[in-house]
């Protein structure tokens, strides 16, 4: 029986995320009485969505083989700029168009890196932080931004029913690229590219060109995080991505997608942002440093890309049985 | 030496070597006392954590890894030090507890990459979280101070006319210059960057180099947190952020290769020449510090894709 569910576990995509979440669910509801409180929940499911929306494009690009560790200071990037152009008076939508034009940019800039120059991913995509992170300092020319118009400010705190529109946005976004990963042809190919089934099938400039969508779909979801992030602090301030660093390729790998690409998908990073989502409020919660959220996303990276190889090489092992 | 070899030598230099050559000419005819034995000198001095980072880091990359984690471990290092004396620790017992911290994480890492088969870069940023949690609850997030002369001795003093900042800096990089070339455990980092089955048919084993490869750049980072505590006169949690991306790009400006195990420590003193000098001028030109870190940031990523491109080039 234990072997039967271990084989299980072994072969479904999720299994082990979801498995995860019961654990941390419970365990959240155990640590603290006032997890299960339609407050907390609701706290939780706000914070959930700002980051299952910074990590959700990323998973196009981990699919690929690929890493973006550029998303949290791209985020801070467009959220700076977006703050400055509403100060100018410029009107709501023009500056969200803008603020993804910039996530777009930043996009292709990294796809062209990886997919061109061959650069390591994470090389490309750490230097492009460091360079987004300059660039964020001078549009703020060190000052930080408080009080943003009313009427935008209900994009990161506002409802719509009950639900908050984070949650909502978070929704369609899961959506769309549910149906961009499995659906199109598109989504095959970025999942062929990372498991090298592709180089069979296409031409190296399709495959170019397939690994550029792939980072500017995670620019896109980066800018629309930047900009949820910076309507829910009312405020922008460079370094606002700083605290995001890790957890975002966190929120992904938690979600059972392969650092090693080709395996995973949108719903995994839904589950991975929940659990470590609720990770960080049972820390909140129960009075620990907020200095120490740090080390237990540091751990949990960790521990779960060290599962997911783990697993692979049984599968691997049991396939060939 | 004919011409076409004098060419291919000049091709076959490092980068960062004729990068330094434009941003001397550039640095020197935009700014006064450019070229001043005293401005030398404190290029030197400002470069000695990043080089003695990057001795380290440099040993990583031949073996095709990156370390993420040696910022952090600066920041942590600098702190425990300076947080073990203000509780009346003796520089002697203090010193060695805090180079320790580095030098386990360092040994961490190299378990992770080598027994869990974690990619160096993840697990390594990993631990770049977990030691930055570190530093910050043993500073409480804010610089720590505790007097004493230790700083400006080495710092500031000298013997023979090199400060001791450079003197320790020179014997980490004949250290790391001798590890590479006439030992084994040299010979073993290079060829698992160049041939990892090699290692393996001659009976060595990979997971003890790695491991070894990471705990001495631990080393490394410990001694370079000793010398940029010194140099700042203060444990600071934030210190050290920047050095894991910079030395990365250091080795790489140096020439050596992240795919075939070529290059060495020789190198890298060029690729951190190149940023300290580029950091130096802006500040003598009187750049704001706002636009440091966008210029550094595209300058360096400039150089790396110019690198790629050059290598690209020559592969084809």
């Amino acid at each position: 029986m234990m072997k039967r569910i271990g084989t299980y576990l072994l072969q479904s995509k999720y299994a082990i995320s979801v498995t995860v979440l019961i654990f941390v669910v419970l365990g959240a509801s155990l640590a603290t009485s006032s997890f299960l409180t339609g407050d907390n929940l609701i706290t939780v499911l706000r914070q959930t969505s700002v980051l299952f929306i910074l990590s959700s494009g990323l998973t196009a690009v981990v699919l690929t083989g690929g890493i973006d560790l550029s998303i949290n200071n791209s985020a801070a990037l467009v959220g700076c700029i977006v703050a400055q152009l509403l100060l100018l008076g410029v009107s709501i939508p023009v500056v969200i168009l803008a603020g993804i034009l910039v996530g777009v940019v930043i996009g292709i800039f990294n796809g062209l890196l990886v997919g061109i120059l061959k650069l390591p991913p994470f090389v490309a995509t750490y230097g492009t932080n460091m360079v987004v992170l300059g660039i964020s300092t001078i549009v703020m020319q060190g000052k930080v931004i408080y009080d943003l118009p009313r009427n935008f400010t209900p994009i990161g705190v506002g409802y719509v029913g009950i639900l908050p529109i984070p949650v909502i946005i978070a929704i369609v976004l899961t959506g769309v690229l549910y149906f961009v990963l499995q659906k199109t042809t598109l989504g095959r190919n970025i999942y062929m590219l990372g498991s090298n089934a592709y180089a069979a099938k296409y031409s190296a400039s399709r495959s170019v060109l397939d690994t550029v969508v792939a980072y500017v779909i995670c620019g896109v979801t980066a800018a629309i995080g930047g900009i949820v992030l910076t309507a829910r602090l009312n405020a922008a301030d460079a370094n606002m991505g700083n605290s995001y660093g890790l957890q975002i390729v966190a929120a992904v790998v938690m979600g059972g997608t392969s650092l090693l690409g080709g395996e995973g998908g949108i719903f995994g990073t839904v589950i991975g942002a929940l659990v470590l989502t609720i990770i960080m409020n049972v820390i909140n919660v129960i009075g620990v440093s907020s200095y120490l959220q740090s080390m237990a996303v540091g751990i949990v990276i960790i521990l779960m890309v060290w599962l997911d190889i783990f697993t692979r090489s049984k599968r691997e092992k049991l396939s060939r049985v | 030496m004919t011409t076409k070899s004098l060419g291919k030598r000049i091709g076959s230099l490092p980068p960062a070597v004729w990068m330094i050559a434009v941003m001397l000419v550039f640095y020197g005819a935009n700014t006064k006392n450019y070229f001043t034995a005293s401005n030398f000198i404190s290029i030197l001095i400002q470069a000695a954590p990043l080089f003695v980072v990057a001795c380290g880091q440099t040993i990583i990359v031949l073996m095709q890894g990156t370390d993420l984690s040696l910022g952090a471990s600066l920041n942590m290092m600098t702190v425990v030090w300076v947080v073990l004396m203000q509780k009346s620790l003796p520089l002697s017992v203090a010193l060695p507890l805090a180079m320790g911290t580095s030098v386990l994480a360092g040994y961490l890492n190299g378990l992770i990459v080598a027994k869990m088969k974690l990619p160096p870069f993840i697990a390594t940023l990993g631990m770049q979280n977990i030691l930055n949690s570190v530093a910050l609850v043993a500073s409480n997030g804010s610089s720590v101070y505790h007097e004493h002369a230790i700083y400006k001795i080495i710092a500031k003093s000298s013997f023979l006319g090199v400060p001791y900042i450079l003197w320790i800096t020179i014997g980490c990089f004949f250290l790391t210059m001798v590890l590479l070339k006439f030992t084994r455990f040299g010979a073993r980092v290079i060829s698992m960057g160049g041939n990892p089955e090699s290692l393996k048919v001659a009976g060595y084993s990979p997971d003890l180099a790695t491991i070894q490869a990471f705990t001495y750049t631990g080393f490394m980072t410990a001694v370079a947190g000793f010398l940029l505590a010194c140099r700042v006169e203060s444990g600071n949690p934030i210190v050290g952020n920047g050095f894991e991306f910079n030395s990365v790009a250091a080795v790489l400006l140096g020439g050596t290769s992240m795919r075939e195990g070529r290059g060495g420590v020789g190198g890298t003193v060029f690729g951190v020449l190149l940023i300290q000098i580029l950091k130096n001028g802006l500040v003598m030109m009187n750049v704001s510090s706002i636009y440091q870190t966008a210029i550094i940031g595209i300058v360096v990523l400039f150089a790396i894709m110019l690198d790629a491109y050059i290598k690209r080039r020559q592969e084809e």
